[in-house]
C-alpha cells in the first residue's frame, strides 16, 4: 500500500456520509438510487462519494451497466488485516521518520555534550 | 547518514490486536523523549510527507492529547486520546482514536527496553470496536467488545451508539475542529 492509497483510504473514511454509506450497504448491496434515499444530496453527489470509497478500495460495483448495484469489497484477509490496513504503513513510515529523527537528536546530543 | 537495517515486524495474535516492534539505534531516554514531548512527536508521527500543525500533549495519567498531521495535499486528520499508563522510559499507554471514524477505539501500549545501545519499542494495541460495528470495513469485532471495554469509558465511546445516525444528519467531514 502506497501513502497514497492509505491517504486515499482516511479520506474516504473520514467523511460522515461515506461512513453512512458503508454503514447502509453492510446490510446488502444497493443501487446509487437506494444509497442516496436517506441523504439530501444530489445523485451526483453520492456518485462522487461511491467513487471515492471505490477508489479506496472499500467498494466494489458490479459492471451491469444500468443498475451499477454497490456492495462492500469482501473481506478475505479477515478482520485484523482489515484493521491493519493503513496503520501498517502509517506506523512503517512513523518509525523511520522516528529512526532518522533519533539519529539526528543523537548526533545533535553527542555535538553539544562534547562542546 | 546510513540507513538503518531495523525494520517494522507486525503480528496479530487475534482478531482485535496488533502487535509491533521496531529496534533503534538510539539509547532509551532519547526514544522516551521522543515519544513523550509535542516538540519531538510533531517531528515524526505521520506518514511520510506529512507535517503536524497540531500536536498537544498533557503528559499525565488521564490526560488528553490531539494530534493533527497534515498531508502533503493540504488534508488533515485529526486522532486523539489519554494517556492511560505513564512510566519513564518503559512504557506508555493510551487510547487512540481516529476522528474521522469516532467511537473505534484502540488502546496502545508501547514498551521500550534498551539493550547494547540499541532500543526496542514493542507497540500492542487492543481494539476496542466501536463505528466498525455500525458498518465500517475496518471489521466488526462486536461479540467481545463489552468485555473488553475497560472500566473507565474512552473519551467519545459512550456517543458510539448514535454515531451512523448522526452521520447520516451531518454531512460535513470531522464535525470538530477541523471544519474549515
Amino acid at each position: 500500500m502506497t501513502t497514497e492509497q492509505l491517504n486515499g483510504t482516511f479520506a474516504a473514511l473520514a467523511d460522515p456520509t461515506r461512513r453512512a454509506i458503508l454503514a447502509r450497504l453492510t446490510t446488502g448491496e444497493a443501487t446509487v438510487t437506494e444509497l442516496a434515499e436517506p441523504f439530501a444530496v444530489s445523485l451526483p453527489a453520492i456518485s462522487k462519494h461511491l467513487k471515492v470509497l471505490e477508489r479506496a478500495g472499500l467498494i466494489l460495483r458490479s459492471r451491469d451497466a444500468q443498475r451499477r448495484p454497490c456492495r462492500l469489497r469482501a473481506a478475505p484477509l479477515g478482520d485484523a488485516a482489515e484493521w491493519l490496513v493503513g496503520y501498517r504503513q502509517f506506523w512503517e513510515e512513523s518509525f523511520d521518520r522516528l529512526d532518522t529523527y533519533l539519529q539526528e537528536l543523537h548526533e545533535r546530543e553527542e555535538r553539544d555534550g562534547r562542546k | 547518514m546510513v540507513a538503518s537495517s531495523h525494520t517494522l515486524t507486525v503480528t496479530t495474535p487475534s482478531d482485535r490486536e496488533i502487535v509491533m516492534t521496531r529496534t533503534f539505534d538510539a539509547p532509551r531516554g532519547l526514544v522516551w523523549e521522543a515519544l513523550s514531548k509535542p516538540e519531538h512527536m510533531r517531528e515524526w508521527w505521520g506518514p511520510r510527507g506529512f507535517t503536524m500543525p497540531v500536536c498537544e500533549i498533557d503528559l499525565r495519567v488521564g490526560g488528553a492529547y490531539r494530534f493533527v498531521p497534515k498531508g502533503p495535499d493540504g488534508a488533515e486528520y485529526g486522532f486523539r486520546g489519554e494517556y492511560r499508563e505513564i512510566v519513564p522510559p518503559e512504557r506508555i499507554g493510551w487510547t487512540f482514536e481516529f476522528e474521522g471514524m469516532p467511537g473505534s477505539i484502540s488502546v496502545d501500549t508501547m514498551t521500550l527496553t534498551e539493550e547494547d545501545g540499541k532500543t526496542t519499542i514493542t507497540s500492542f494495541r487492543l481494539r476496542l470496536g466501536g463505528a466498525a460495528r455500525r458498518g465500517a470495513p475496518v471489521g466488526d469485532g462486536d461479540r467481545r467488545r463489552r468485555d473488553l471495554r475497560p472500566a473507565r469509558r474512552a473519551p467519545g465511546e459512550d456517543a458510539g451508539e448514535h454515531r451512523v445516525a448522526d452521520a447520516v444528519n451531518h454531512s460535513k467531514p470531522y464535525g470538530r475542529e477541523s471544519d474549515p
